[in-house]
C-alpha cells in the first residue's frame, strides 16, 4: 500500500443525476468520441432515469461512478505491460505510450473504470485530476457538482476532513468484497 | 453490452483445438493404438496443423490489441495472465516446432516431448481460463467453473480431432474404442456445460445476463446431443467409422463455436 | 472618451492570429467530413498543442435559466478547452458551472453549428438554401427594407422581436433599442414564451413580478415545498442550499406531475395533475381555515383579508377614499389602518349608505370551502391522505417555505397558480417570515425585481436615449394576430429561436410567417427559426463579445475569449451597422467595449472602487454595498399593491368572477369532450439537458439524452401496446411528432411529457410545438397579456 492515498466521498443522497460531473470530466479532458471516464447510474434500474417501484411511490436515486483508485488495484496487477500503475499519491493511471490497448484492465476492474481511447487505441482513465489536485484545486467532478455531493482528500490521513466524514457518515465503498480496497466511499 | 469479439472467439477455439489435440494425440501415441507405420506419417501433418492453429490464434489475439505492433510490451509484467498466455503459447509453439522438425526429418517424436507438450498445453489452458476467472468485471466468467469449461472444451475438441485422425488411418480396430472415448468426452462436456449453466443461473451476478435460448438449443443440439448420438451409434457399429468421426468433429466444432458465442454474450460488465 | 486599452489576456496577437488560421483550416476539413469529423479533428488539434499555456478568461453565462453563473474559461491556443465555476467574491459557497454552460462553450467553437457569414435566402423559406453575402450587402438590404417599410406603411410596421436567448445587457437590448430608435414595434415577450403567468400572479398579490427568499433562508424552514420548480435542473446554482436545508432537518416535498431530478433529493414526490395547483392550494387553505390553523393575526395585519367588500358590486368599500374594516371593539366600520382596532375577518355589515359589505376574507374562505380534501384529491389526481398530510404539515411545520416555479403556470388562466399558492402562504402567515414565503426566483437578488432591462445605479443614460421616435411596445401574445392582420411588414428576430419557443408551430410556419414580407434573424446557430428567415446574420455568443450582466451584488463582464467565428458580429454591432445606414448613427456610435465602459462610469458610491483592468482580469466586480447574507422579500410587510397589503382579493377581476384565487379546469380538459379523442395531457418541461433550445444535442451531452422522448406512465403505455423505446406518434388536431417512448413510473397516469427545446431534425418527425396552441385568454389580456398555455395540451399517442 502506498503511504499516501487520495480518495473521494460521494453522498448519493445529494445526487440528482444531472451528470454535470460526467460532462465536466468529458469536456475538460477532451475525452474523445464515445468514451466517458465517469458515469452516473440510476440505482436499481437498468435504464438511466427510470425509477424503481410503482406509481405513485416510485423511487428515484442515482449513484455516480468513477475509478476507485484502489489500494490494491487489480488493473495494475493484471496489466501485461505495466502501463497501468499506481503512483505515490495512490492514484492509478495509465501510461498511454506503453499501453497496448488489450483492454484487459476493463475486464478485471469491477468498476468498469478504464476506458478505451478510440482515437489513440490505448486505454485512458480518470486521473483523480492529478494535474489540478497537486495545485490545490479540486477535481473537476468535485468542483462542478451543483449539489456538492463529493469531497476529495487524503483518506490515508485519519485526521483529514474526508476521513472524518467517512467515519461520521458511515460511508462504505462499492463492491468491497472484490478485495481491491477501493478509495471511493459512498453515503 | 455483451463482450462479443470475433478475434477472441477464434483465439479461444483454436487454442482449445491446439492444446486438446496435442494432449489427446500424445495420449493416442501412448495408447499404442496407432501402428508403427501410421504414427510418424500422421505426426508430421498433425504438428503442422497445430502450428498453424497456434499461429492463427496468436495472430487473432494480436489483432485485437489497440496497438498491435506494441505486442512485445505484453511481456513486461510476466505475472499478468495476458503475459502468461503469451509465454505458454510460445513454449507450446517451440515444442510444436521441435516436433515438426523431427517429423520433417522422418524421426519419431519422443514420448517425453509429448509429455512435456501435454503439460505445457495444460498450462496454457489454465492461464487462458484464468484470464477469464480473474475478470472481476464479468461475473459470468469470473468463477472456477470457467477453468473446467476451458478444459472440457479442449478435451472434446482434441478427442474429436484424434477420433477423425484415427479413422483417417483406417484404424478399424480402434474405431470402437475411439467412439467410446468420444462418447465419454461428450458426457464430460455435458456435465461441464450443465455446471456452467447452473453457475449462470444461481451465481450472484449483480448484473442481468442476456437470454441465449436459441443459441443454447443450437449448442446442445449440434454440439452435445448430436455428437453423443453419433458416437453411440458408431460404438454400436450402426454407422461407419469414417463418417461417424468426421460428422462428430464437425458437430463438435460448430457446437464449440456456439458455446463460445454464448460464453461471450454473458460477458456483461458490472 | 478614454483611450481604449487592450485587455491583458489578448496581448499576444501572434498567438491569436495563428489560431485563427488554424481554425480556418479546420472549417475546410469539416466541410467534407461532417460533424463527426469535426469533433475528432478538434480533439486531435487540442491534444497536439497540449503544452500551450492556459489563460483564464472569465465570462458570465447569459442563458435564461435565472442563475447567471460566473464562468472561468480555460483558454489554450485560442480555444476554450475547459470551463469551471468562476469565483463569486463574498460567497465562497456559491460558484457554479453546470453541464450546459460547459458544453455550450464546446459547441460554439464548432463551425459546423455556427452561422459564420451573413446569409441570404435563395431557396424557399424553410428549405435551408442560402448564399453568403457581405456585411455591407446585408446592412444595405436591411436599410432598404426598413426605409421601404417606413415609407409605405409607417415605421411601426417594422417589428423587432426578442426573447431571452442572451441576457447580457447589449445582446438582450440592442434589437429592442434599434426598434425604439427607428420607431418600430417592440414586444414584451414574457407572454408568448410562457413565463408571464408567474409575473401576473405575483403582481396581483404582491404588486411586483418577482420576489422571494434567498435559498439559504430555507435553513430556517421546517418544510420546503418545491411547487412546480425543479430547482436541480432549472435553477441549478441554488440546489445545494435546498439539499443543505434538508440535511438541516427540513422536509422537502416536490410537487410536480413528473418525478423530476429534484424529486431524487426530496422526501416526498406529489404527482399533481397539470393545471390543478390552484385546487391543491385552495384545498390546503380550506383545511387550515376550517381547523383554525390559519394565521388570523397575520392576515389582519398584513393582508387585504379584513378589508370590506361591497356585496352589491364586489368592489372594496371606501370611506373617504380609504379602505375600510369592521372594528370588533367599537362595532363600527372604520378606515383601514386606524390605530387600535381589531378588524373582523367574518360577518356581514351595513355601511352608512345602507350598502351591505363583508371582509374580503369571507370570499376567499367561501371559494376555498369548495375544496374539501376529497374534492381536492379527486381534482389533483392524488390520494386523500396525501392531500391531508400535506395540508397538515404545511400548517404545522412552521415556518414552511414554498419555492414556486413556472412549471405550474404554462396553463390557461396562468395567473392563478402563483396567485393561489402565494395566497396559501399568506393564509398560513408565512409571507415576509424567515424560512417561509412563496418565492418566485430566489437567488441573491431575492428582494429585488430580477435585474433586467433597467437596473439603476449604472450609467445607462446614453443607452436609454432612443431619440425622438415613438416607443411602441406591444404584447407578444398579439404577435400572431398582428401579423395575420397585415400589421407586420418587416420582422427582425434576435436572441430567440422563435419557432421553437412559441406555440403552434404549424400555424406559425403555414399561416403566420408567410404573411411577413421580410424576416431577419440574428443568431449564432442555425436554428429552426433561422431556416425561415430571408436574411440570417451570424450573431456572437457570450464568449466572443464585450457585454455585461448584473447579478446583484455582482456585475459580470463578458469579453472575447476566442477569435471571432467566421464573420460573426455581436447584436449591438449589427444594430449599429444598420443604424448608420438609416440615419441613426448618432445614437449608435460606440463600439461594444465603449458602451460597457460607459455603463461602468457610474457616480454611485458602490462603484467607487471600480477598476476596468481588474474587471477584465477577474470578470466580476463586487459592489461595495453588496448584501451577502440571506435576505427575503416582504420582511417589512409592505406591498406595492393598490391596497398596500398582500392582496388576494382583486376587485378589478370581479367582472370575470376571478376576484379571489380560484381553480378552473383545463381549456383542453381530459374529462371534457376533447378528452374522448385525445385523452392524454402533454406537457413540455425543461430538462437537465437544456435551458431552452441552445443546448440540444451537444456531443458531450449525448450521455444525458441523445434524442427527444415522450415520457408516459406504464399504465398508459400498456393500454396502447407501447414498449419502452418504441417509436410512437404523439398527435392532436394541430399536428404531430414522432419520437421514442420512455416508459416510467415517475409520471402520473394520463400525463405525458416531452422536454422543451428539441428541434425537428432531432425528432424522427415533427416537433412538440406542433401540438401546442396560442389561445387568447380575455382575463389575462385584461390583466396584462395571454401567457402561452404550453401545458394545457391534449394528445393521443399510438405506435408509429
Amino acid at each position: 500500500m502506498s503511504a499516501k492515498q487520495y480518495g473521494m466521498l460521494i453522498d448519493t443522497t445529494r445526487c440528482v443525476g444531472c451528470q454535470t460531473c460526467v460532462v465536466s470530466c468529458k469536456i475538460n479532458y477532451q475525452v474523445p468520441e464515445e468514451a466517458y471516464w465517469s458515469s452516473v447510474e440510476t440505482i436499481g434500474s437498468e435504464v438511466m432515469y427510470q425509477p424503481t417501484g410503482k406509481y405513485p411511490h416510485p423511487v428515484l436515486a442515482f449513484r455516480p461512478r468513477l475509478c476507485n483508485h484502489c489500494t490494491d488495484p487489480v488493473c495494475v496487477k493484471n496489466c501485461p505491460t505495466g502501463a497501468m500503475h499506481k503512483d505515490e499519491n495512490g492514484i492509478v493511471s495509465v501510461s498511454q505510450e506503453v499501453c497496448i490497448g488489450c483492454q484487459y484492465c476493463v475486464w478485471v476492474c469491477p468498476y468498469n473504470a478504464p476506458k478505451l481511447d478510440t482515437v489513440q487505441n490505448v486505454m485512458s482513465k480518470c486521473t483523480f485530476c492529478q494535474g489540478r489536485t497537486t495545485k490545490g484545486e479540486k477535481p473537476y467532478c468535485v468542483e462542478s457538482c451543483p449539489a456538492e455531493a463529493r469531497i476529495f482528500g487524503l483518506i490515508s490521513d485519519p485526521h483529514s476532513e474526508i476521513s472524518r466524514l467517512i467515519s461520521a457518515k458511515h460511508a462504505q465503498p462499492l463492491l468491497p468484497h472484490f478485495g481491491t480496497v477501493p478509495s471511493v466511499y459512498y453515503v | 453490452m455483451a463482450e462479443i469479439n470475433l478475434s477472441l472467439i477464434v483465439f479461444t477455439l483454436l487454442i482449445g483445438l491446439c492444446t486438446g489435440t496435442f494432449i489427446f494425440y500424445g495420449l493416442w501415441q501412448f495408447s499404442g493404438i496407432p501402428s508403427e507405420e501410421t504414427s510418424p506419417k500422421s505426426s508430421h501433418r498433425v504438428m503442422l496443423l497445430l502450428l498453424i492453429f497456434l499461429g492463427v490464434a496468436l495472430l487473432a489475439s494480436a489483432t485485437h490489441l489497440g496497438k498491435t505492433f506494441r505486442f512485445l510490451n505484453a511481456f513486461r509484467n510476466p505475472g499478468s495472465m495476458i503475459a502468461q498466455e503469451g509465454i505458454w503459447s510460445i513454449a507450446l509453439g517451440v515444442i510444436l516446432l521441435i516436433a515438426f522438425f523431427l517429423t520433417f526429418k522422418g524421426q519419431k517424436v519422443p514420448k517425453v516431448l509429448y509429455a512435456v507438450g501435454g503439460l505445457v498445453s495444460c498450462g496454457l489452458l489454465l492461464v487462458c481460463s484464468l484470464v477469464y476467472v480473474r475478470a472481476l468485471g464479468f461475473p459470468a466468467w469470473s468463477n472456477g467453473v470457467t477453468i473446467v469449461y476451458y478444459f472440457g472444451s479442449a478435451a472434446l475438441l482434441g478427442v474429436a480431432v484424434v477420433y477423425a485422425l484415427s479413422v483417417q488411418h483406417a484404424e478399424k480396430a480402434a474405431g470402437k474404442m475411439m467412439a467410446s472415448v468420444a462418447l465419454t468426452a461428450v458426457f464430460v462436456q455435458i456435465v461441464v456445460t450443465l455446471a456452467f449453466a447452473l453457475h449462470l443461473q444461481f451465481g450472484v451476478m449483480y448484473v442481468n445476463l442476456p437470454s441465449t435460448v436459441v443459441l443454447d438449443i443450437l449448442r446442445w443440439g449440434i454440439g452435445l446431443l448430436a455428437p453423443a448420438i453419433i458416437a453411440y451409434l458408431a460404438w454400436l457399429g450402426k454407422i461407419k467409422g469414417k463418417s461417424a468421426a468426421w460428422s462428430f468433429l464437425t458437430c463438435v466444432i460448430v457446437g464449440e463455436v456456439f458455446s463460445r458465442l454464448i460464453f461471450f454474450m454473458q460477458g456483461v460488465h458490472l | 472618451m478614454k483611450k481604449l486599452t487592450t485587455s491583458k489576456t489578448f496581448k499576444d496577437a501572434k498567438i491569436t492570429r495563428r489560431t485563427f488560421l488554424k481554425g480556418v483550416g479546420a472549417i475546410t476539413v469539416t466541410g467534407s467530413l461532417g460533424m463527426a469529423g469535426v469533433l475528432g479533428g478538434n480533439t486531435r488539434q487540442v491534444k497536439a498543442t497540449e503544452d500551450a499555456p492556459i489563460k483564464y478568461i472569465h465570462s458570465c453565462c447569459t442563458v435564461n435559466c435565472t442563475s447567471r453563473c460566473h464562468l472561468k474559461g480555460h483558454v489554450q491556443d485560442g480555444r476554450i478547452v475547459a470551463v469551471t465555476p468562476g469565483l463569486l467574491p463574498g460567497r465562497d459557497d456559491y460558484p457554479n458551472a453546470c453541464l450546459r454552460a460547459m458544453s455550450y462553450a464546446q459547441r460554439l467553437q464548432d463551425p459546423t453549428q455556427r452561422v459564420l457569414y451573413p446569409m441570404k435566402r435563395v431557396g424557399e423559406r424553410g428549405e435551408g438554401k442560402y448564399e453568403q453575402i457581405t456585411w455591407d450587402e446585408a446592412f444595405d438590404l436591411i436599410a432598404a427594407k426598413l426605409t421601404e417599410t417606413k415609407e409605405k406603411y409607417g415605421s411601426h410596421a417594422a417589428s423587432f422581436f426578442t426573447m431571452s436567448g442572451n441576457l447580457a445587457k447589449l445582446a438582450w437590448e440592442s434589437t429592442t433599442r434599434l426598434g425604439a430608435t427607428f420607431g418600430g414595434t417592440t414586444y414584451s415577450t414574457e407572454g408568448l414564451m410562457g413565463d408571464h403567468g408567474a409575473s401576473m400572479g405575483m403582481n396581483l398579490v404582491f404588486g411586483q413580478a418577482r420576489g422571494g427568499h434567498d435559498t439559504r433562508d430555507y435553513m430556517n424552514s421546517k418544510l420546503i415545498l418545491l411547487w412546480g420548480r425543479n430547482v436541480a435542473d432549472t435553477h441549478t446554482s441554488e440546489l445545494r442550499y435546498i439539499i443543505k436545508a434538508r440535511e438541516n432537518g427540513a422536509k422537502v416535498v416536490m410537487i410536480d406531475p413528473r418525478q423530476c431530478s429534484n424529486a431524487a433529493v426530496a422526501d416526498q414526490w406529489i404527482p399533481i395533475r397539470p393545471q390543478t395547483d390552484p385546487a391543491l392550494a385552495l384545498g390546503m387553505m380550506n383545511y387550515m381555515i376550517s381547523r383554525d390553523l390559519h394565521d388570523v393575526a397575520w392576515l389582519k395585519a398584513n393582508s387585504c383579508a379584513p378589508l370590506l367588500v361591497r356585496n352589491d358590486d364586489g368592489q372594496y368599500l371606501r370611506l373617504n377614499g380609504s379602505y375600510a374594516v369592521w372594528d370588533e371593539k367599537s362595532k363600527s366600520i372604520v378606515p383601514a389602518g386606524t390605530a387600535g382596532v381589531d378588524p373582523a375577518l367574518s360577518g356581514e355589515y351595513v355601511a352608512a349608505d345602507g350598502v351591505k359589505c363583508h371582509p374580503s376574507f369571507v370570499d376567499l374562505a367561501k371559494e376555498a370551502s369548495k375544496y374539501t380534501i376529497a374534492v381536492t384529491a379527486e381534482i389533483c389526481g392524488l390520494e386523500e391522505e396525501v392531500v391531508e398530510q400535506l395540508a397538515y404539515e404545511y400548517a404545522t411545520m412552521k415556518p414552511a417555505g414554498i419555492r414556486m416555479g413556472q412549471g405550474m403556470q404554462r396553463v390557461y388562466n396562468s395567473f392563478a397558480p402563483f396567485r393561489t399558492v402565494a395566497t396559501l402562504a399568506a393564509v398560513a402567515g408565512y409571507i415576509g417570515v424567515s424560512g417561509g414565503g412563496a418565492s418566485h426566483m430566489g437567488g441573491t437578488s431575492s428582494i429585488n425585481p430580477i435585474p433586467g432591462v433597467t437596473v439603476p445605479d449604472f450609467n445607462f443614460a446614453e443607452w436609454s436615449n432612443t431619440g425622438d421616435a415613438p416607443f411602441i411596445e406591444k404584447k407578444s401574445s398579439q404577435l400572431y394576430n398582428m401579423i395575420e392582420n397585415d400589421e407586420v411588414k418587416f420582422l427582425w428576430i434576435a436572441v430567440s429561436n422563435f419557432i421553437n419557443q412559441s406555440p403552434d408551430a404549424n400555424r406559425v410556419i403555414q399561416d403566420i410567417l408567410p404573411k411577413v414580407p421580410f424576416i431577419v434573424n440574428v443568431d449564432p446557430f442555425w436554428t429552426w427559426t433561422a431556416k425561415y428567415a430571408d436574411l440570417v446574420l451570424p450573431g456572437k455568443t457570450h464568449w466572443e463579445v464585450w457585454d455585461l450582466l448584473v447579478r446583484s451584488p455582482w456585475v459580470m463582464l463578458d469579453q472575447p475569449a476566442i477569435e471571432t467565428m467566421g464573420e460573426s458580429k455581436s447584436d449591438c454591432e449589427i444594430c449599429s451597422g444598420v443604424a448608420k445606414r438609416i440615419e441613426l448613427g448618432h445614437l449608435w456610435d460606440k463600439t461594444d467595449e465603449e458602451w460597457i465602459r460607459t455603463f461602468m462610469t457610474s457616480e454611485h458610491p458602490a462603484f467607487a472602487a471600480f477598476d476596468w483592468d481588474k474587471w477584465v482580469q477577474e470578470g466580476i466586480f463586487t459592489r461595495s454595498d453588496g448584501i451577502f447574507d440571506p435576505v427575503y422579500a416582504f420582511k417589512d410587510q409592505k406591498y406595492k399593491t393598490l391596497t398596500g397589503k398582500f392582496e388576494f382579493y382583486t376587485e378589478k377581476l370581479k367582472q370575470f368572477g376571478q376576484e379571489v384565487p380560484s381553480y378552473t379546469r383545463m381549456l383542453e380538459d381530459p374529462q371534457g369532450d376533447l378528452g374522448k379523442k385525445f385523452p392524454l395531457v402533454c406537457i413540455n418541461y425543461h430538462d437537465r439537458l437544456n435551458v431552452h433550445s441552445q443546448h440540444m444535442l451537444y456531443p458531450a451531452l449525448r450521455i444525458v439524452s441523445s434524442e427527444p422522448e415522450v415520457q408516459i406512465n406504464t399504465v398508459d403505455a400498456e393500454a396502447r401496446g407501447i414498449a419502452h423505446g418504441d417509436k410512437v406518434k404523439v398527435f392532436n388536431d394541430r399536428g404531430y411528432c414522432i419520437l421514442k417512448a420512455f416508459i416510467t413510473e415517475g409520471i402520473a397516469p394520463g400525463i405525458t411529457a416531452i422536454a422543451n427545446g428539441w428541434t425537428p431534425e432531432q425528432y424522427i418527425e415533427g416537433n412538440h410545438q406542433n401540438l401546442t396552441h396560442l389561445t387568447i385568454n380575455p382575463v389575462e389580456e385584461f390583466i396584462s397579456q395571454t401567457n402561452s398555455a404550453f401545458y394545457d395540451v391534449l394528445v393521443e399517442i399510438e405506435k408509429a
